[in-house]
């Protein structure tokens, strides 16, 4: 009887632990990671920052103090101010909205077109997958710094001229409201779903023939349930990962961008922007740079631990 | 694999010419002309109209495109650059692309020779200090900018310690063999910098790919079989290990090699230079048509050759890929 009873435990556990979804079993994994763990406090913590830096940041991010310029860092500019005499502290936490809303944004525009275009084309499959499949491989051969720098010039050009109408001169004052941001959102986004839509096409193509899909089909669920109710739940996780894993790429490119002067425009502080202006006057006054170098490569950092962190969690071939 | 090189080099044209439109197409899209701004006055209107004439601007597109393509195949002619008068495409990038080819090639062979060990012994210390230590900076080193690499080391380097030039770059002409420098002290000291600059986040994601790659393949079969003939666990990973866990380093080298190559904006702006990197970016702000398409086929090109490199390499690493 006893026996039977622990036996009887023992099942129980069983069923239980096979009862945790693959997202619990990778959010329990992630915890054990304390890289990522700190990592993902780091992202939380700064996106607070960020939201709240009206009433984080000491000054405004445009305020100027002629007289302060290149102060050096003290009571009263914590980390010093740069050649307009503005709060470098004040302008690096505004520099995270940009940051991080690059990161977000972009990651979302290019997961939903990556899976939305890969999902169609690996569940269609035939001609239409190959077709598909075709002019992504041709996107994909495109020199994308060019069309990046490309497009920017183009959107830059536009929003200079005068009398815009229609939805142009509706995306150029979104554009000007978001201080230039608006378009390098457009420009990664474009740039940036290709190589997710490949990742969610051999994912479906790896699930499309499976038993369960069969399963669902010979119940009569039709497509677009099969899509969103059995394909989508179990192609999400990886196609997170790696877009997780490309988020430093976004930060990296949008702070480039701005570094060459096509990406936010001044005042905005995007911390590509300060750490050109900072360069400038490296020679005398190199906390200027410091401070924006030390936010833009902690913020990369952090996302790349996460990333491998997710990666990890999702790999079941890792646990032990 | 004769066959198997001459079918890629052939495909590879029309991919060429429709990367070619793709970008023509995208470049006169963008609002201005190369011929709105002469220094700081606009140009009169009429002058435009005349440069456009003399340009061949005033065509239609489709004929534009005609042209360039025919002076290109037949001539091997980039065209006239229409913001540096006088000078043509092809003089431009004669000049800029050894420049960058020398400092890409060197960055590449330094994040070979510090990637692909660091991967190796993290891989062969799995879950042990060394592979933590390694796995560690390898992720600080690919998460550090060229942005921040590049005014990192050119602070300390050149400014506080004075060791190093803060700028140029130190070869001389002639090349050999057209962009191979004489490797003079004064090169060397110039290189530097630069090199490391760029080739230290190169190695640690090259480090990464080598490590999980190297992981997974110490798991197969045939290693457990080299392993049972009782080889020297040295020779298991060279001989045996090794070759095939590249594969994946060699699929991204194709693409870095031509990205790096054929210039980087940040790194040569910094260090102040000569290189193709800049063109990518003041051609198109200029609206320098060939130029544009210019810098667009030398990158494409380069890539395309690259990846077939890669390709063939596969079948050196894997004899079970095979082409035919």
């Amino acid at each position: 009887m006893a026996v039977q009873e622990s036996t009887m435990a023992v099942f129980r556990g069983e069923a239980l632990r096979k009862a945790r979804s693959p997202w619990a079993d990778a959010w329990r994994q992630l915890l054990r990671n304390r890289l990522a763990v700190g990592a993902l406090a780091f992202i939380l913590l700064l996106t607070i920052v960020a939201i709240a830096a009206p009433l984080i940041a000491p000054y405004g991010y445009d305020e100027t103090h002629f007289k302060d310029n290149y102060a050096r860092p003290g009571n009263q500019y914590l980390l010093g101010a740069d050649y307009l005499g503005r709060d470098l502290l004040s302008r690096t936490i505004y520099g995270a909205r940009v940051s991080l809303s690059v990161a977000f944004v972009a990651a979302t525009v290019s997961l939903v077109l990556g899976i939305a275009y890969g999902t169609v084309s690996g569940y269609l499959g035939g001609w239409v997958d190959n077709l598909m499949m075709r002019i992504v491989d041709f996107l994909y051969g495109l020199p994308v710094l060019i069309i990046i720098i490309l497009m920017q010039v183009y959107f830059k050009a536009v929003s200079r001229r005068q009398g815009l109408t229609g939805i142009m001169a509706a995306l150029v004052r979104i554009d000007t409201a978001m201080g230039g941001l608006f378009f390098v959102f457009i420009a990664l986004g474009l740039v940036n779903w290709i190589g997710m839509a490949r990742i969610a096409r051999g994912q479906v193509l790896s699930y499309r023939e499976r038993e369960f899909i069969e399963a669902a089909r010979a119940v009569g669920v039709g497509s677009l349930g099969i899509i969103f109710r059995h394909l989508l739940p179990n192609i999400l996780g990886p196609c997170i990962v790696a877009e997780t894993l490309a988020i430093p790429g976004y930060i990296m490119t949008e702070a480039f961008l701005s570094y060459i002067g096509l990406g936010a425009n001044p005042p905005t502080p995007s911390w590509g922007i300060m750490i050109n202006e900072g360069f400038q006057g490296i020679r005398s006054y190199p906390h200027v740079i410091l401070v924006p170098a030390a936010a833009l490569t902690l913020t990369v950092l952090a996302f790349n631990f996460l990333g491998d962190g997710l990666r990890d969690a999702f790999d079941p071939r890792l646990r032990q | 694999m004769g066959a198997f090189i001459v079918r890629r080099l052939f495909w590879s044209v029309p991919v060429l010419l429709a990367l070619l439109l793709a970008v023509f197409l995208l470049m006169q899209a963008v609002p201005g002309g190369p011929f709105d701004f002469a220094g700081e006055k606009n140009l009169p209107a009429s002058v435009v109209r005349n440069l456009e004439r003399k340009y061949g601007l005033d065509k239609p597109l489709h004929v534009q495109f005609y042209n360039y393509v025919v002076s290109l195949v037949l001539h091997g002619d980039m065209g006239p650059s229409f913001r540096q008068r006088g000078r043509t495409v092809n003089e431009i990038i004669a000049e800029s692309l050894p420049i960058s080819a020398q400092l890409g090639i060197m960055a590449i062979g330094l994040a070979l020779i510090i990637g692909i060990p660091a991967g190796i012994i993290a891989a062969l210390n799995h879950n042990t200090w060394l592979d933590y230590l390694a796995s560690f900076l390898a992720i600080v080193g690919v998460s550090i900018p060229a942005l921040v690499m590049g005014p990192l080391l050119y602070w300390i380097f050149a400014l506080k310690l004075g060791w190093l030039p803060v700028a140029l770059w130190g070869a001389e002409r002639p090349f050999i063999l057209g962009f191979i420098p004489i490797p003079t002290a004064k090169f060397i000291r110039h290189a530097i910098l630069p090199t490391f600059a760029l080739g230290t986040g190169l190695s640690a994601s090259i480090a990464r790919l080598t490590r999980a790659s190297l992981l997974q393949v110490i798991r197969e079969d045939y290693i457990r079989t080299a392993r049972a003939k009782g080889l020297r666990e040295r020779v298991v990973v060279i001989r045996h290990a090794l070759k095939n866990s590249l594969i994946p380093v060699v699929t991204v080298l194709g693409p870095m090699f031509a990205a790096v190559v054929t210039g980087t904006v940040v790194i040569e702006a910094i260090f102040g230079i000569p290189g193709m990197g800049k063109y990518f970016v003041q051609s198109i702000n200029n609206r320098d048509y060939p130029l544009i398409m210019g810098v667009t086929l030398v990158y494409s090109v380069i890539l395309v050759l690259s990846n077939l490199f890669v390709d063939i390499a596969y079948a050196w690493l894997d004899p079970r890929i095979r082409y035919s």
